[in-house]
């Protein structure tokens, strides 16, 4: 069955600085996203993996080129639009975790969920559901984010990424900053979340959350390098994390 | 630490602008009443001193007194000098003075006349070959509008005269009308022309120089008991106090009223600046821990964060002071209209250190306190951002249980946030309401309202009045009965008590006219019964005895009252024309008309040809009352524009430190929202509406307390020019509109402010 195109971007160019100082991050870049896919954008250091996952989701411009998100040209519409874009099919999770830190977790959650739903109702039980796919006890909930552990804050963040149902939830070094625990128990609600068909784009570094993937796509000199097909996760896959490998090394990281 | 403090300033160098041109603003209206309360008074005393002006004045009618009277009071201890001078004196009707007409006790002195004591100097002297000539004090030349060259005229007893005016006189006794009488000086053949109306009582007026160092209180007791003794009546009996007082009660209240704006302003200011400097330490902790760890002291980076406060506070200061002296000549000429004498005002070093130093120690001192707080800081902690301090976040309006929307609950958690802002913004809001409220009150009352204005500074307003004489008098009243017009015979007289003359309101029943000006006890109401003046209240109780003479003949009066009257400083007084027949069997023959909303020009047109026969003169009332509203209100209407405009201002300059500093607090919590999908007119709503209820709380408070504290700001200042009741109306409901229009101000300006959210995006979070 041929999978459906959620993000389509064609020709894209981002450049950074301008005159002598300019730096083009990538040129003439074309990729697909697919619905229910897990795509992990991997690559050097400076490659443009997190400019590209932030173009693709509308929350920088590129300076040319065209993107289909869900069938509309987001890089056609003002900052406004894609605010209005963004609330219904884009959700992030960032390595800063970046919750709003006057808020407890549960406000920051119903923050978002109310940008998209009146029900406050509504908007809690799908919160609380969330919350308990991702082990984030009741007490927890109302806690201020620097009360808990970063592990806690970084599941709570990828709650409040899910909440408005998203097209795609899109996720930039989410275990950059938490320990082996916790980076594991952040990635099982990654995989978790996409088992029930949520698209998620992730741009990592590290290995062991792109072997979550079952995509990974390799930039390198502003162009897609390489594509893998890892096919669905599986915990203790042997012959995936090889076939990992093997890109990798082919890839020259 | 130099490098440090500059670094500071470029920082925040918006917000650094706004606290200097608050600190000027606060300097310019500082320095301004500060130099002209420092200098009027000394120029007073030196114009009086320059025209050698008499200690004490006494003016009797020549007819009463006798040629060696100025040797007997020569030849009291402690007085080296008397001179006397010859005038004319009547209350004459000034015409078009200001549109309208002013009745005026004046004396009209020879130009001519030599002069060793209380002379005078002429400026802006223009010729002319008009034989009537008169020289008229700047307060009637400015005020009532006659420019030399131009013309003056007056009436009396139907008479009109008409002058050319040649010049306007500086002179330190009857320059303005604060002692209830005006000096005019004519030439030879204007006074000659005014001699020859028995309409003008011939005075002399014996000016008495005290010697230095002798009480004038003991002189003006001695020259009194003289008097008395030779039973000589006085018109005027001015001392130098008095005259000074007098002539200076209304520019000293404008000046007052500066001050006391200008030190409003600085608490704000001070307010603001603590604000800021808190602010700092909280958004900069970590910056701070890293000074702190690599061997940065508390006092350095307290010193850090508040000299740069001083650099801007001092520049804005000598800034604010020498842009004063713009705005000083300004005031000065319209206190001089109103004081009637005119002085350049000079630089006050005294006045410019007060306002430098003392608004400097001030901002030093709130400063460094605001500041303690980095001395408490470890290094480790402020690097980990823990302010230990601070008290434990909490959090404000959970939206799963809060009532109403989440949009609501986000904008009452974002105003909850920050108490210290929320205090600054609170007292901002009160202070700007008081003076808000204060002129709104002043406007409706002179515009909507304009007979509570009038009736606080008037006796009474008819609205035609009425001079008969002794044959028709009778018959006129007749004839208004028949006409239905409500009529109270209702007129003025001068008379002599102890120290001097004082006008003296003659009514047949007090109960029958509209006016409000008994402010304690009542009216008098038997022939025996007298009200006096908020000028005797201290020493005459009700009760009391107060002698009243006229032309020789005395009667004692029972006080019953105090009246207030703001044109004649307290010093007046109202019998009953029973009363008044105790010394005179001449009545008043003047009455006053009430329309009741009938047209009141058809009636004085009909007075004045149908009625002509029973009437010597008709003055249409309600339009000389309209034409002192329209000058009081383009007066008021003025100020209270300019200080709107300053309040706004000012509301301004602290919004945009407030809301400068809530944006850069905010700044990562917008890139959230915004990531969310929030649109920057959201945040904008939110961050306008989480200051929106402080500031409503702040003037509405402001505006329901005002219903307590406006009157007692009014009695205050009317007070000080004589008008002990004031009249005014402070509607609640205008109060809250203009609660609600600052709050819109606010919320207008906040949106402007706010604009720079715009260009917030999410993706600067990743890229900071």
């Amino acid at each position: 069955m041929e999978k459906e195109v959620i993000i389509s971007a064609r020709h894209l160019k981002k450049v950074f600085g301008s005159g002598e100082s300019e730096q083009v991050i990538y040129s003439d870049f074309d990729i697909d996203v697919y619905k229910g896919d897990f795509t992990v954008i991997m690559g050097a250091s400076g490659a443009g993996k997190s400019t590209l996952m932030y173009s693709l989701s509308g929350m920088d411009t590129p300076n040319a080129g065209e993107i289909m998100f869900c069938g509309s040209e987001i890089t056609k519409m003002n900052s406004d639009e894609l605010a209005v874009f963004r609330r219904k099919n884009c959700g992030f999770v960032f390595q800063q975790i970046y919750l709003i830190d006057k808020m407890n977790l549960l406000d920051n959650v119903i923050t978002a969920g109310s940008l998209t739903s009146k029900n406050k109702a509504d908007i809690l039980e799908r919160a609380n559901k969330l919350f308990d796919m991702v082990n984030i006890p009741p007490a927890t909930r109302k806690k201020l984010p620097s009360l808990i552990s970063g592990g806690e804050a970084q599941r709570a963040g990828i709650v409040r990424a899910a909440i408005n149902q998203p097209s795609a939830i899109f996720a930039d070094e989410p275990t950059g900053a938490l320990n082996s625990n916790n980076s594991d128990a952040v990635l099982d609600v990654f995989s978790m979340l996409n088992s029930t068909g949520q698209s998620i784009i992730m741009v990592t570094h590290d290995k062991k959350s792109a072997l979550r993937g079952n995509r990974v796509v390799y930039i390198k000199d502003g162009t897609i390098f390489g594509d893998c097909d890892l096919g669905t996760y599986t915990a203790n896959n042997a012959e995936r994390t090889k076939k990992l490998e093997d890109f990798l090394k082919e890839m020259g990281w | 630490m130099g490098n440090l403090i500059l670094h500071n300033l470029r920082k925040a160098k918006g917000q650094f602008i706004s606290f200097g041109i608050v600190m000027l603003i606060t300097a310019v209206i500082l320095n301004t009443s500060l130099v002209l309360l420092f200098q009027t008074g000394k120029a007073y005393d030196s114009l009086f001193e320059e025209l050698n002006t008499a200690d004490l004045s006494v003016t009797v009618p020549s007819a009463l007194t006798y040629d060696g009277l100025a040797d007997a009071v020569l030849s009291m201890k402690g007085i080296s000098d008397v001179k006397s001078n010859e005038a004319l004196f009547a209350s004459v009707a000034v015409q078009e003075f200001q549109g309208s007409e002013f009745t005026m006790n004046t004396y009209f002195y020879r130009l001519d006349d030599e002069r060793s004591l209380t002379k005078h100097t002429v400026t802006d002297k223009t010729d002319t070959s008009d034989e009537m000539k008169a020289y008229i004090p700047l307060y009637l030349s400015e005020l009532g509008g006659y420019k030399p060259g131009g013309s003056v005229r007056f009436i009396i007893d139907g008479r009109e005269y008409k002058f050319t005016v040649c010049g306007v006189v500086n002179e330190m006794q009857y320059g303005n009308y604060g002692t209830g009488f005006v000096g005019w000086y004519l030439s030879d053949e204007a006074y000659d022309t005014l001699a020859e109306d028995e309409n003008f009582t011939s005075v002399t007026e014996y000016l008495i120089k005290a010697d230095d160092g002798f009480a004038p209180g003991t002189v003006k007791k001695n020259v009194s008991s003289l008097l008395k003794d030779k039973n000589i009546p006085a018109i005027t009996f001015l001392d130098r106090e008095t005259t000074k007082g007098s002539r200076t009660m209304v520019s000293n209240t404008i000046v007052l009223f500066l001050a006391v704006f200008a030190l409003l302003v600085l608490i704000v200011s001070i307010f603001l600046a603590r604000f800021r400097i808190k602010n700092t330490i909280d958004e900069e902790i970590n910056e701070m821990g890293v000074l702190k760890g690599i061997g940065y002291t508390s006092r350095m980076l307290t010193y850090s964060q508040v000299i740069p406060y001083l650099i801007v506070c001092g520049a804005g200061l000598v800034l604010g002071v020498a842009l004063s002296y713009l705005l000083i000549p300004v005031v000065a000429y319209v206190l001089a209209v109103q004081s009637g004498f005119s002085y350049d005002p000079v630089f006050d070093i005294s006045a410019a250190c007060l306002s430098i130093i003392v608004i400097l120690a001030a901002v030093f001192l709130f400063t460094v306190f605001a500041a303690k707080k980095i001395k408490r800081l470890e290094p480790i902690n402020a690097i980990r951002g823990i302010d230990p301090l601070k008290p434990a976040a909490k959090n404000h309006f959970p939206l799963d249980t809060s009532a109403g929307s989440v949009g609501f609950n986000l904008i009452l958690k974002q105003s909850s946030v920050s108490m210290g802002r929320n205090i600054l913004l609170f007292a901002v809001t009160f202070v700007m309401m008081i003076l808000l409220t204060f002129t709104g009150v002043l406007l409706f009352n002179v515009n909507v309202r304009p007979m509570n204005f009038l009736t606080t500074l008037s006796e009474e307003l008819p609205d035609i009045r009425v001079q008969s004489d002794k044959e028709h008098f009778d018959e006129l009243k007749d004839i208004l009965d028949r006409e239905n017009v409500r009529h109270v015979d209702y007129g003025i007289s001068m008379t002599e008590y102890s120290d001097g003359s004082i006008p003296v309101i003659v009514c047949e029943d007090f109960s029958l006219l509209d006016n409000n000006i008994i402010y304690d006890g009542r009216h008098p109401s038997a022939a025996d019964e007298i009200a006096v003046g908020s000028e005797f209240a201290a020493d005459y109780g009700a009760g009391d005895t107060f002698r009243l003479s006229l032309n020789g003949v005395d009667y004692e009066y029972k006080v019953t009252g105090y009246i207030q009257s703001v044109n004649n400083n307290g010093l007046i007084a109202e019998i009953t024309d029973k009363g008044f027949e105790h010394l005179s069997d001449a009545p008043l023959y003047t009455v006053n008309l009430y329309m009741d909303g009938a047209d009141i020009d058809s009636f004085v047109r009909r007075l004045e040809n149908e009625f002509d026969e029973y009437t010597v003169s008709v003055s249409n009332a309600a339009k000389e009352t309209e034409s002192m509203q329209m000058m009081y209100s383009s007066l008021i209407t003025v100020v209270a524009a300019a200080l709107f405009i300053i309040t706004v201002l000012i509301v301004l300059l602290i919004l945009y430190v407030i809301m400068n500093s809530m944006l850069t607090d905010l700044k990562t919590d917008f890139g959230i929202y915004k990531a969310m999908g929030f649109t920057s007119g959201q945040l904008i709503i939110q961050t306008v509406g989480s200051i929106t209820p402080v500031v409503l709380l702040g003037a509405l408070l402001s505006a329901l307390l005002g219903i307590a504290y406006l009157p007692a700001m009014f009695d205050g200042i009317f007070g000080v020019i004589g008008a002990m009741k004031n009249n005014f109306d402070i509607p609640l409901f205008m109060l809250i509109i203009m609660a609600v229009i600052l709050t819109l101000v606010n919320i207008i300006i906040g949106v402007l402010l706010c604009r720079p959210i715009r260009k917030i995006t999410a993706y600067s979070l990743i890229k900071e």
